[in-house]
């Protein structure tokens, strides 16, 4: 039964931190038409900033969150505004160009803060601390990021399906060119949706930070994971990359802990079975 | 046009006229001869800036260009010019760096580079090109059937196996869990310790080997077996922490063992982890706290050249060092591997971690330290040396 349970808690912990990367991502990809693989990028830089704030600078761990996420926003922004703008409909411009940015960062990254890993790092008081479930203890950390990850969805959620911004943006993923014609600014619209994938992507550099620490090299490796949780998700919607990072963060921990001579390959079996039944995703929009 | 020709015909007559006058006879030189100068000496450094050892190549670099400092960047009248590529903790990058040195730059000598994967695919290419390579910390036993890999301060698995004896013997644990990373040098430093701690009688409940870079190691702590000590092995100083950090965190409270402490524990990574990593003892092959005149030099060349203390990195790399220098100045600074070879693992030398012979193979024959994480007044550091055993050979070529 520990097992069991430890397993589940840590999936579902691992799973949070997986949507908070890949929601942006997902809904950037589904409303705007743009692949972005500088978007794991968006997540180290925000790690990178909330650890100068916390560790470095000895201030609050909040504000080092909110730094890492405003930081990641704006630049996301910035790079949709100087190089994707203009690449509207061409996926693979889109593809070549983010990804030349991925190699941009890291060595940026490795120029101001080294090569050297920075271990993780959370608040003083979450610090080691953890809950007695039974006979195991759960760390808080990952309590703190399940609910951290639940806030985030439901507050996504509601912008995207309860709001007339919301609609706006569902309304362009269908057909942009109607949208337009009714006088609405879609391009403020988009600008606006770029900059809260990559404000949460910052947000999850940081909240992950206190599990998965931070290196120059971890936005390539997260793109990785992100890719799978797009894929068994499906793209353009929240409640996708929900389940999708959920789900790929049970598969990951339940196969390596049952399979651990296979732990490099259980998340891409899942991804390889979704593919198989439904390529459009678990919820994604069939075309 | 015929303008041009015209002009173009003059500018061609002129300058055969002048180089004609200007090429007159001279006189008999009245100085002496100059001595051509004596080839450079490249040694080419096989380091990783980046990637989850990215820590250790600065380190590396540090105790490489301390050796060579020492020297005035000069052996047996030839300059010495230190060539250091990033292998990225990467066998493909690696291998790419070695063939760049060595066909593009002639380098003859390599130092590095660390991962034992990458010895495996390196060692056939030095071979073939017969250029001379060392290990970093430890290095492979199936190189040495290509005969070009000198192995410092040993195998990884001879390195490890004292220790699994003093686990059983010393400190007493009769059942012990591994948990390596999944790649051929921590594969085989578990070897070690494992071979080690059976040979005394110890019981080995379970093996678990994590993927390279594992974000998260929850998955696998969550199947660790209960047993006396869980002996860990893992890539660098960021997954350690990690590892020690989430195995502290689900409340078990199973002590913990290690090897290349000293290697992982850097100074820094001892500030960040804080109390987390204190009490955890571990093999090593050095230690700062040595107690022996080459190690005090040493200690205060590095503190003067990085500002902090020495690990098994820095003193690794100048010992390596230390000893290409000797061996070039026994070749008279011929590099050849034929002559450098056989010149080297002839040296006997006392080191900062003590004192080093080779056997004609190549692998060293060193010292091992039992080390702890502790803490001295506010400062977090490895500990001087609980347990040592004076020379540490592979049995596989013990004479």
């Amino acid at each position: 039964m520990d097992f069991f349970l430890s397993n589940l808690l840590n999936g579902i912990s691992y799973g949070m931190i997986l949507f908070l990367i890949a929601a942006g991502m997902s809904i950037v990809l589904g409303i705007m038409g743009i692949t972005n693989l500088a978007h794991g990028s968006l997540y180290m830089i925000g790690a990178y900033i909330g650890w100068t704030i916390f560790v470095q600078l000895g201030m609050n761990f909040w504000l080092a969150v909110f730094a890492g996420a405003v930081v990641s926003g704006i630049i996301g922004l910035l790079i949709e505004r100087i190089f994707l703008k203009h690449l509207y409909k061409q996926v693979n411009e889109q593809v070549l160009l983010t990804y030349g940015l991925v190699y941009i960062t890291t060595n940026l990254v490795t120029w101001i803060w080294g090569g050297r890993y920075r271990l993780q790092f959370t608040a003083p008081e979450l610090d080691m601390h953890t809950v007695n479930l039974g006979s195991f203890s759960f760390p808080l950390t990952r309590i703190v990021i399940t609910i951290f990850g639940i806030l985030v969805a439901l507050i996504l959620w509601y912008l995207q399906d309860k709001t007339r911004i919301g609609a706006i943006v569902r309304a362009g993923m269908d057909d942009k060119e109607m949208v337009q014609g009714l006088g609405i600014n879609l391009e403020l619209v988009s600008m606006a949706v770029f900059f809260v994938a990559s404000f949460v992507a910052g947000l999850a550099g940081v909240i992950g930070a206190q599990l998965l620490s931070t290196y120059p090299g971890l936005g390539e490796n997260v793109l990785l994971l992100t890719l799978a949780v797009i894929i068994v998700g499906g793209i353009g919607s929240i409640q996708g990359a929900l389940v999708g990072g959920l789900l790929i963060g049970l598969i990951d921990n339940f196969g390596k802990a049952l399979f651990p001579q296979y732990a490099m390959f259980t998340i891409y079996f899942a991804m390889i079975i979704v593919l198989l039944i439904k390529p459009s995703g678990l919820l994604g929009r069939s075309k | 046009m015929k303008k041009v020709c015209y002009i173009l015909s003059l500018i061609m007559i002129s300058t055969l006229v002048l180089t004609a006058c200007g090429a007159q006879p001279t006189a008999a030189p009245t100085s002496p001869p100059t001595v051509a100068p004596k080839e450079v000496i490249k040694i080419g450094g096989l380091l990783d800036f980046t990637g989850p050892v990215a820590d250790l190549g600065p380190k590396f670099q540090a105790g490489i260009e301390l050796a060579l400092e020492e020297v005035n960047y000069t052996v047996a009248g030839h300059k010495i010019e230190l060539l250091v590529e990033d292998t990225a903790t990467s066998v493909d990058v690696a291998v790419e760096k070695f063939k760049k040195l060595a066909d593009a730059d002639d380098v003859k000598i390599f130092i590095g580079p660390l991962m034992g994967d990458a010895h495996l695919a390196i060692s056939p290419l030095a071979k073939e090109k017969n250029v001379l390579i060392t290990s970093l910390i430890n290095g492979m036993y199936q190189t040495v059937p290509d005969g070009h890999y000198l192995i410092y301060p040993t195998t990884v698995d001879a390195q490890t196996y004292p220790f699994g004896q003093y686990a059983y013997d010393t400190l007493g644990y009769k059942s012990a869990v591994v948990v390596a990373a999944d790649y051929a040098g921590k594969r085989g430093y578990a070897a070690g310790f494992i071979e080690g701690f059976k040979a005394s009688g110890g019981t080995i409940v379970q093996e678990i080997y994590t993927p390279l870079g594992s974000p998260d190691y929850s998955p696998f702590i969550s199947t660790i077996k209960e047993a006396d000590v869980v002996m860990y092995a893992l890539e660098g100083p960021g997954p350690v922490a990690r590892f020690i950090t989430q195995f502290k965190q689900t409340g078990r409270t199973t002590p913990m063992i290690t090897i290349t402490q000293d290697g992982d524990y850097t100074p820094e990574a001892l500030a960040e982890l804080k109390d987390v990593a204190l009490g955890i003892k571990g093999e090593s092959s050095y230690t700062w706290m040595l107690d022996n005149p080459e190690n005090k030099n040493f200690v205060e060349g590095i503190k003067a050249k990085t500002g902090k203390v020495p690990s098994s990195s820095e003193q690794n790399a100048y010992t390596l060092t230390k000893v290409i220098l000797a061996g070039l100045e026994k070749t008279d600074g011929d590099v050849s591997f034929d002559k450098l070879f056989p010149a080297i693992t002839s040296l006997k030398m006392n080191t900062p971690a003590g004192s080093l012979s080779f056997g004609p193979e190549g692998i060293a024959i060193t010292p091992m330290y039992v080390t702890e994480a502790v803490k001295v007044g506010d400062v977090y550091q490895i500990s001087a040396p609980l347990f040592t055993v004076d020379q540490v050979f592979d049995v596989r070529v013990k004479p």
